[in-house]
Protein backbone atom coordinates (compact mmCIF):
# COMPACT_ATOMS: atom_id res chain seq x y z
CA UNK A 1 0.00 0.00 0.00
CA UNK A 2 1.03 3.06 -1.17
CA UNK A 3 0.23 6.52 0.89
CA UNK A 4 -0.60 9.50 -2.05
CA UNK A 5 -2.45 12.70 -1.62
CA UNK A 6 -5.50 10.89 -2.99
CA UNK A 7 -5.52 8.41 -0.49
CA UNK A 8 -4.11 5.41 -0.20
CA UNK A 9 -3.53 3.03 -3.36
CA UNK A 10 -2.42 -0.43 -3.81
CA UNK A 11 0.73 -1.07 -6.37
CA UNK A 12 2.26 -4.25 -7.45
CA UNK A 13 5.59 -4.15 -8.19
CA UNK A 14 7.70 -6.28 -10.93
CA UNK A 15 11.32 -7.41 -9.67
CA UNK A 16 13.81 -8.55 -12.03
CA UNK A 17 17.46 -9.35 -11.04
CA UNK A 18 17.25 -7.19 -7.91
CA UNK A 19 15.85 -4.05 -9.98
CA UNK A 20 12.19 -2.99 -9.96
CA UNK A 21 11.17 -3.33 -13.73
CA UNK A 22 7.56 -2.35 -13.17
CA UNK A 23 5.24 -1.09 -11.08
CA UNK A 24 0.87 -1.44 -11.43
CA UNK A 25 -1.41 0.39 -9.33
CA UNK A 26 -3.98 -2.13 -8.71
CA UNK A 27 -6.49 -0.42 -6.42
CA UNK A 28 -8.20 3.20 -7.26
CA UNK A 29 -7.57 5.51 -4.72
CA UNK A 30 -10.33 6.18 -2.42
CA UNK A 31 -11.02 9.77 -4.02
CA UNK A 32 -11.41 8.15 -7.28
CA UNK A 33 -13.61 5.15 -6.50
CA UNK A 34 -15.98 8.55 -4.95
CA UNK A 35 -15.85 9.70 -8.30
CA UNK A 36 -16.92 6.53 -10.32
CA UNK A 37 -19.23 6.06 -7.80
CA UNK A 38 -21.34 9.71 -8.35
CA UNK A 39 -20.78 9.50 -11.81
CA UNK A 40 -23.08 6.52 -11.93
CA UNK A 41 -25.76 7.95 -9.24
CA UNK A 42 -29.09 8.39 -10.58
CA UNK A 43 -29.68 11.91 -11.36
CA UNK A 44 -33.23 13.72 -12.80
CA UNK A 45 -33.74 13.31 -16.39
CA UNK A 46 -36.37 14.21 -18.46
CA UNK A 47 -38.81 11.75 -19.81
CA UNK A 48 -37.93 13.01 -23.87
CA UNK A 49 -34.21 12.09 -22.49
CA UNK A 50 -33.92 8.33 -21.80
CA UNK A 51 -33.13 5.50 -24.14
CA UNK A 52 -36.73 4.80 -26.37
CA UNK A 53 -38.01 1.73 -27.59
CA UNK A 54 -41.35 1.52 -29.72
CA UNK A 55 -43.48 -1.01 -29.13
CA UNK A 56 -42.58 -2.48 -32.74
CA UNK A 57 -38.61 -2.21 -31.52
CA UNK A 58 -38.36 -4.58 -28.82
CA UNK A 59 -38.52 -8.22 -28.50
CA UNK A 60 -39.44 -8.15 -24.38
CA UNK A 61 -40.88 -6.39 -22.17
CA UNK A 62 -39.92 -5.52 -18.29
CA UNK A 63 -42.81 -4.12 -16.21
CA UNK A 64 -43.79 -4.60 -12.76
CA UNK A 65 -45.23 -8.14 -12.60
CA UNK A 66 -47.98 -9.56 -14.38
CA UNK A 67 -50.60 -11.16 -12.90
CA UNK A 68 -51.25 -13.97 -15.33
CA UNK A 69 -55.44 -12.36 -15.71
CA UNK A 70 -53.49 -9.20 -16.34
CA UNK A 71 -51.20 -10.64 -18.99
CA UNK A 72 -53.57 -10.94 -21.54
CA UNK A 73 -53.50 -7.17 -22.13
CA UNK A 74 -50.18 -6.84 -21.47
CA UNK A 75 -47.64 -5.41 -24.01
CA UNK A 76 -45.21 -8.68 -23.41
CA UNK A 77 -49.11 -10.50 -24.03
CA UNK A 78 -49.15 -8.63 -27.29
CA UNK A 79 -45.68 -9.55 -28.19
CA UNK A 80 -45.90 -13.38 -27.30
CA UNK A 81 -48.87 -13.57 -29.39
CA UNK A 82 -47.53 -12.25 -32.23
CA UNK A 83 -44.65 -14.69 -31.54
CA UNK A 84 -46.39 -17.38 -31.71
CA UNK B 1 -21.94 15.61 -20.36
CA UNK B 2 -21.06 14.10 -17.62
CA UNK B 3 -17.79 11.59 -17.45
CA UNK B 4 -18.57 8.05 -16.99
CA UNK B 5 -16.09 5.24 -16.23
CA UNK B 6 -17.48 2.44 -17.83
CA UNK B 7 -18.68 1.87 -21.53
CA UNK B 8 -22.46 2.86 -22.23
CA UNK B 9 -23.86 0.03 -24.73
CA UNK B 10 -26.89 2.16 -24.72
CA UNK B 11 -25.75 5.02 -26.56
CA UNK B 12 -24.55 2.57 -29.64
CA UNK B 13 -27.37 1.07 -29.72
CA UNK B 14 -30.00 3.97 -29.21
CA UNK B 15 -27.90 5.20 -32.86
CA UNK B 16 -28.15 2.29 -34.89
CA UNK B 17 -30.84 1.22 -36.55
CA UNK B 18 -33.75 -0.37 -35.30
CA UNK B 19 -33.40 -4.46 -35.60
CA UNK B 20 -36.24 -6.63 -35.48
CA UNK B 21 -35.77 -9.87 -36.16
CA UNK B 22 -38.16 -13.06 -36.46
CA UNK B 23 -38.71 -14.52 -32.99
CA UNK B 24 -40.89 -17.77 -32.23
CA UNK B 25 -42.27 -17.64 -28.22
CA UNK B 26 -43.96 -20.19 -25.87
CA UNK B 27 -46.05 -19.09 -22.52
CA UNK B 28 -46.74 -20.81 -19.47
CA UNK B 29 -48.34 -20.29 -16.14
CA UNK B 30 -46.39 -20.22 -12.97
CA UNK B 31 -45.92 -18.39 -9.76
CA UNK B 32 -48.68 -16.09 -10.10
CA UNK B 33 -47.76 -15.05 -13.27
CA UNK B 34 -46.53 -15.76 -16.86
CA UNK B 35 -43.27 -16.78 -18.50
CA UNK B 36 -42.25 -16.57 -21.55
CA UNK B 37 -39.47 -18.00 -23.81
CA UNK B 38 -38.30 -16.26 -26.99
CA UNK B 39 -35.47 -18.19 -29.43
CA UNK B 40 -34.78 -16.45 -33.20
CA UNK B 41 -37.30 -17.88 -35.02
CA UNK B 42 -34.54 -19.72 -37.08
CA UNK B 43 -33.43 -22.06 -34.29
CA UNK B 44 -36.76 -22.54 -33.05
CA UNK B 45 -38.14 -23.89 -36.28
CA UNK B 46 -34.99 -26.45 -35.82
CA UNK B 47 -36.09 -30.27 -35.94
CA UNK B 48 -39.46 -29.29 -36.66
CA UNK B 49 -39.94 -26.94 -33.66
CA UNK B 50 -38.89 -29.70 -31.14
CA UNK B 51 -36.15 -27.15 -30.15
CA UNK B 52 -38.59 -24.67 -28.88
CA UNK B 53 -40.57 -26.87 -27.16
CA UNK B 54 -37.87 -28.82 -25.14
CA UNK B 55 -36.58 -25.44 -24.24
CA UNK B 56 -39.43 -24.42 -23.23
CA UNK B 57 -40.73 -27.56 -21.31
CA UNK B 58 -36.73 -27.29 -19.69
CA UNK B 59 -38.02 -24.21 -18.57
CA UNK B 60 -41.36 -25.00 -17.07
CA UNK B 61 -39.73 -28.01 -15.04
CA UNK B 62 -37.45 -25.65 -13.42
CA UNK B 63 -39.81 -23.02 -12.44
CA UNK B 64 -42.60 -25.99 -11.51
CA UNK B 65 -40.36 -27.96 -8.82
CA UNK B 66 -39.11 -24.60 -7.39
CA UNK B 67 -42.99 -23.52 -7.12
CA UNK B 68 -43.81 -26.77 -5.90
CA UNK B 69 -41.20 -26.30 -2.78
CA UNK B 70 -41.57 -22.19 -1.95
CA UNK B 71 -45.28 -21.14 -2.87
CA UNK B 72 -47.16 -20.28 0.39
CA UNK B 73 -50.35 -20.73 -1.48
CA UNK B 74 -50.14 -24.90 -2.02
CA UNK B 75 -50.69 -25.66 1.82
CA UNK B 76 -48.10 -29.26 0.54
CA UNK B 77 -45.10 -26.66 0.06
CA UNK B 78 -42.31 -26.68 2.15
CA UNK B 79 -42.42 -23.04 2.79
CA UNK B 80 -46.13 -23.69 3.89
CA UNK B 81 -45.49 -26.65 6.56
CA UNK B 82 -42.61 -24.20 7.73
CA UNK B 83 -44.88 -21.19 8.37
CA UNK B 84 -47.35 -23.29 9.89
CA UNK B 85 -44.39 -24.26 12.32
CA UNK B 86 -44.47 -27.87 11.49
CA UNK B 87 -40.78 -27.90 10.30
CA UNK B 88 -38.15 -25.43 11.69
CA UNK B 89 -35.60 -24.22 9.35
CA UNK B 90 -33.36 -26.66 11.01
CA UNK B 91 -34.94 -29.29 9.76
CA UNK B 92 -36.00 -28.10 6.60
CA UNK B 93 -34.32 -29.32 3.12
CA UNK B 94 -30.64 -28.03 2.63
CA UNK B 95 -32.21 -26.47 -0.77
CA UNK B 96 -34.72 -24.51 1.11
CA UNK B 97 -32.11 -23.30 3.78
CA UNK B 98 -29.76 -22.20 1.08
CA UNK B 99 -32.49 -19.81 -0.37
CA UNK B 100 -33.28 -18.81 3.11
CA UNK B 101 -29.37 -17.77 3.20
CA UNK B 102 -29.52 -16.15 0.42
CA UNK B 103 -32.48 -13.77 1.21
CA UNK B 104 -31.03 -13.09 4.63
CA UNK B 105 -27.87 -11.91 2.98
CA UNK B 106 -29.63 -9.50 0.68
CA UNK B 107 -31.40 -8.28 3.52
CA UNK B 108 -28.12 -7.30 5.33
CA UNK B 109 -26.35 -6.32 2.02
CA UNK B 110 -29.74 -3.54 1.53
CA UNK B 111 -29.47 -2.94 4.96
CA UNK B 112 -33.18 -4.56 4.99
CA UNK B 113 -35.15 -2.90 2.41
CA UNK B 114 -35.27 -6.30 0.50
CA UNK B 115 -36.91 -8.70 3.11
CA UNK B 116 -37.71 -11.97 3.44
CA UNK B 117 -40.20 -10.96 6.54
CA UNK B 118 -44.16 -10.58 5.64
CA UNK B 119 -45.49 -7.71 8.02
CA UNK B 120 -47.14 -10.63 9.59
CA UNK B 121 -43.90 -12.32 10.43
CA UNK B 122 -44.31 -15.10 8.00
CA UNK B 123 -40.85 -16.04 6.38
CA UNK B 124 -42.15 -15.21 2.42
CA UNK B 125 -39.08 -16.40 0.24
CA UNK B 126 -41.09 -15.78 -3.35
CA UNK B 127 -39.29 -12.24 -3.46
CA UNK B 128 -36.00 -14.11 -4.24
CA UNK B 129 -37.74 -17.27 -6.04
CA UNK B 130 -38.62 -15.95 -9.26
CA UNK B 131 -35.11 -14.69 -9.85
CA UNK B 132 -33.62 -17.58 -9.02
CA UNK B 133 -36.12 -19.73 -11.08
CA UNK B 134 -35.15 -17.43 -14.27
CA UNK B 135 -30.92 -17.81 -13.17
CA UNK B 136 -31.51 -21.94 -12.73
CA UNK B 137 -33.65 -21.92 -16.01
CA UNK B 138 -30.48 -20.14 -17.84
CA UNK B 139 -28.50 -23.46 -16.79
CA UNK B 140 -31.06 -26.25 -17.70
CA UNK B 141 -31.60 -24.05 -21.15
CA UNK B 142 -27.60 -24.28 -21.55
CA UNK B 143 -27.87 -27.86 -20.95
CA UNK B 144 -30.24 -28.18 -23.77
CA UNK B 145 -27.67 -26.66 -25.80
CA UNK B 146 -29.64 -22.94 -26.84
CA UNK B 147 -27.78 -20.30 -27.10
CA UNK B 148 -29.60 -17.57 -27.77
CA UNK B 149 -32.82 -16.80 -26.30
CA UNK B 150 -35.16 -14.13 -23.75
CA UNK B 151 -36.80 -15.71 -20.71
CA UNK B 152 -39.42 -13.23 -19.62
CA UNK B 153 -41.10 -13.99 -16.38
CA UNK B 154 -43.71 -11.75 -15.53
CA UNK B 155 -41.40 -8.25 -16.91
CA UNK B 156 -38.37 -9.64 -15.07
CA UNK B 157 -35.74 -10.43 -18.22
CA UNK B 158 -32.92 -12.70 -18.65
CA UNK B 159 -31.41 -13.15 -21.66
CA UNK B 160 -28.45 -14.75 -24.03
CA UNK B 161 -26.61 -13.85 -26.93
CA UNK B 162 -28.80 -12.31 -29.22
CA UNK B 163 -32.15 -12.45 -31.22
CA UNK B 164 -30.20 -12.10 -34.72
CA UNK B 165 -28.14 -15.21 -33.67
CA UNK B 166 -24.02 -14.26 -34.98
CA UNK B 167 -25.12 -10.64 -35.32
CA UNK B 168 -23.62 -9.39 -31.69
CA UNK B 169 -26.72 -7.18 -31.89
CA UNK B 170 -28.28 -6.78 -28.44
CA UNK B 171 -31.86 -8.08 -27.28
CA UNK B 172 -33.74 -4.30 -26.81
CA UNK B 173 -36.64 -4.74 -23.79
CA UNK B 174 -38.82 -1.79 -23.51
CA UNK B 175 -39.56 -0.69 -19.85
CA UNK B 176 -43.66 -0.19 -19.50
CA UNK B 177 -44.74 3.31 -18.31
CA UNK B 178 -46.11 3.00 -14.84
CA UNK B 179 -48.76 5.88 -15.94
CA UNK B 180 -49.33 4.38 -18.56
CA UNK B 181 -49.33 0.78 -18.94
CA UNK B 182 -49.77 0.48 -22.75
CA UNK B 183 -46.94 2.36 -23.87
CA UNK B 184 -43.13 2.25 -23.32
CA UNK B 185 -41.09 4.48 -20.88
CA UNK B 186 -37.38 3.21 -22.06
CA UNK B 187 -35.84 0.64 -23.71
CA UNK B 188 -32.98 -0.90 -22.43
CA UNK B 189 -29.98 -3.48 -24.51
CA UNK B 190 -29.05 -6.94 -23.02
CA UNK B 191 -26.55 -9.26 -24.08
CA UNK B 192 -25.13 -9.34 -27.69
CA UNK B 193 -22.16 -7.75 -26.87
CA UNK B 194 -23.33 -5.34 -24.20
CA UNK B 195 -22.34 -5.86 -20.77
CA UNK B 196 -25.80 -6.76 -19.22
CA UNK B 197 -27.90 -9.31 -19.46
CA UNK B 198 -30.87 -8.92 -16.96
CA UNK B 199 -33.20 -6.36 -16.65
CA UNK B 200 -36.03 -6.67 -13.47
CA UNK B 201 -38.56 -4.02 -12.65
CA UNK B 202 -40.46 -3.65 -9.44
CA UNK B 203 -43.29 -1.30 -8.75
CA UNK B 204 -46.21 -0.31 -6.72
CA UNK B 205 -48.86 -0.51 -9.74
CA UNK B 206 -49.61 -3.78 -10.58
CA UNK B 207 -50.34 -5.70 -7.27
CA UNK B 208 -50.54 -3.07 -5.72
CA UNK B 209 -48.43 -2.40 -2.61
CA UNK B 210 -46.33 -5.84 -2.67
CA UNK B 211 -42.91 -4.45 -1.35
CA UNK B 212 -41.94 -4.80 2.63
CA UNK B 213 -40.48 -2.03 4.12
CA UNK B 214 -38.07 -2.52 7.34
CA UNK B 215 -39.45 -0.70 9.74
CA UNK B 216 -38.74 -0.30 13.57
CA UNK B 217 -39.49 -3.96 15.33
CA UNK B 218 -41.24 -5.97 11.92
CA UNK B 219 -41.61 -5.37 8.73
CA UNK B 220 -44.95 -2.98 7.75
CA UNK B 221 -46.27 -1.38 4.58
CA UNK B 222 -44.80 1.61 4.14
CA UNK B 223 -45.67 4.01 1.03
CA UNK B 224 -42.87 3.94 -1.36
CA UNK B 225 -41.79 7.54 -2.80
CA UNK B 226 -40.68 5.23 -6.66
CA UNK B 227 -43.82 4.24 -8.53
CA UNK B 228 -41.33 2.07 -10.21
CA UNK B 229 -37.82 1.09 -10.08
CA UNK B 230 -35.92 -0.71 -13.42
CA UNK B 231 -32.30 -2.09 -12.80
CA UNK B 232 -30.02 -3.56 -15.58
CA UNK B 233 -27.60 -6.03 -13.87
CA UNK B 234 -25.15 -8.72 -15.03
CA UNK B 235 -27.57 -11.26 -12.96
CA UNK B 236 -31.31 -11.19 -12.36
CA UNK B 237 -31.35 -12.21 -8.95
CA UNK B 238 -28.71 -8.89 -8.00
CA UNK B 239 -31.66 -6.80 -10.73
CA UNK B 240 -34.75 -8.60 -8.95
CA UNK B 241 -33.56 -7.87 -5.51
CA UNK B 242 -31.99 -4.24 -6.14
CA UNK B 243 -35.45 -3.41 -8.00
CA UNK B 244 -37.22 -4.64 -5.26
CA UNK B 245 -35.10 -2.77 -2.19
CA UNK B 246 -34.64 0.54 -4.23
CA UNK B 247 -39.30 0.37 -4.55
CA UNK B 248 -39.29 -0.14 -0.71
CA UNK B 249 -36.22 1.82 0.16
CA UNK B 250 -36.26 5.61 -1.86
CA UNK B 251 -33.60 7.63 -2.35
CA UNK B 252 -31.13 6.30 0.05
CA UNK B 253 -31.36 2.87 -0.99
CA UNK B 254 -30.73 3.93 -4.74
CA UNK B 255 -27.89 5.81 -4.11
CA UNK B 256 -26.62 2.92 -1.84
CA UNK B 257 -27.36 0.53 -4.78
CA UNK B 258 -25.47 2.55 -7.49
CA UNK B 259 -22.23 3.23 -5.53
CA UNK B 260 -22.52 -0.68 -4.49
CA UNK B 261 -23.05 -2.73 -7.64
CA UNK B 262 -22.41 -2.94 -11.42
CA UNK B 263 -26.26 -1.59 -12.02
CA UNK B 264 -27.88 0.77 -14.65
CA UNK B 265 -31.11 2.13 -12.40
CA UNK B 266 -34.28 3.91 -14.19
CA UNK B 267 -36.32 5.04 -11.39
CA UNK B 268 -40.01 6.85 -11.48
CA UNK B 269 -41.28 9.15 -8.64
CA UNK B 270 -45.05 9.36 -7.32
CA UNK B 271 -44.83 12.31 -9.36
CA UNK B 272 -44.15 10.58 -12.73
CA UNK B 273 -40.58 12.19 -12.85
CA UNK B 274 -37.51 10.37 -13.53
CA UNK B 275 -34.22 9.53 -11.86
CA UNK B 276 -31.74 7.85 -14.39
CA UNK B 277 -28.08 6.04 -14.04
CA UNK B 278 -25.63 7.73 -17.22
CA UNK B 279 -26.95 3.78 -18.94
CA UNK B 280 -30.27 4.87 -19.49
CA UNK B 281 -29.52 7.82 -21.23
CA UNK B 282 -30.14 8.63 -24.57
Amino acid sequence: MVQTRFGAVQVQITVKAGAITDVTALQLTDDDRKSVQISNRAAPLLRAAVIKAQSAQVQTISGATVTSAAYLTSLQGALDAANL
Amino acid sequence: MQPTFRPSPAKHQAHSAPVCPALKSRTFQCMGTVISLALPAEDASLDDGRVLEGATAAVERVFAGLDAMFSLYRPDSEASRVARGEVTLREASAPFRARFADATGWGLLTEGFFTPERPDGVLDLSGIIKGYAIDQAATALQAVGVEDWCLNAGGDVLVSGSPAPGTGSPWLAGVVDPLDRGALLSGFPLGGTGRFAALATSGTAERGDHIWRAGVGRTEFRLSEFRQASVAALDIVTADVLATAIVAGGRPMLNWATDSWDIEVLAVLGSGELLATPGFRA
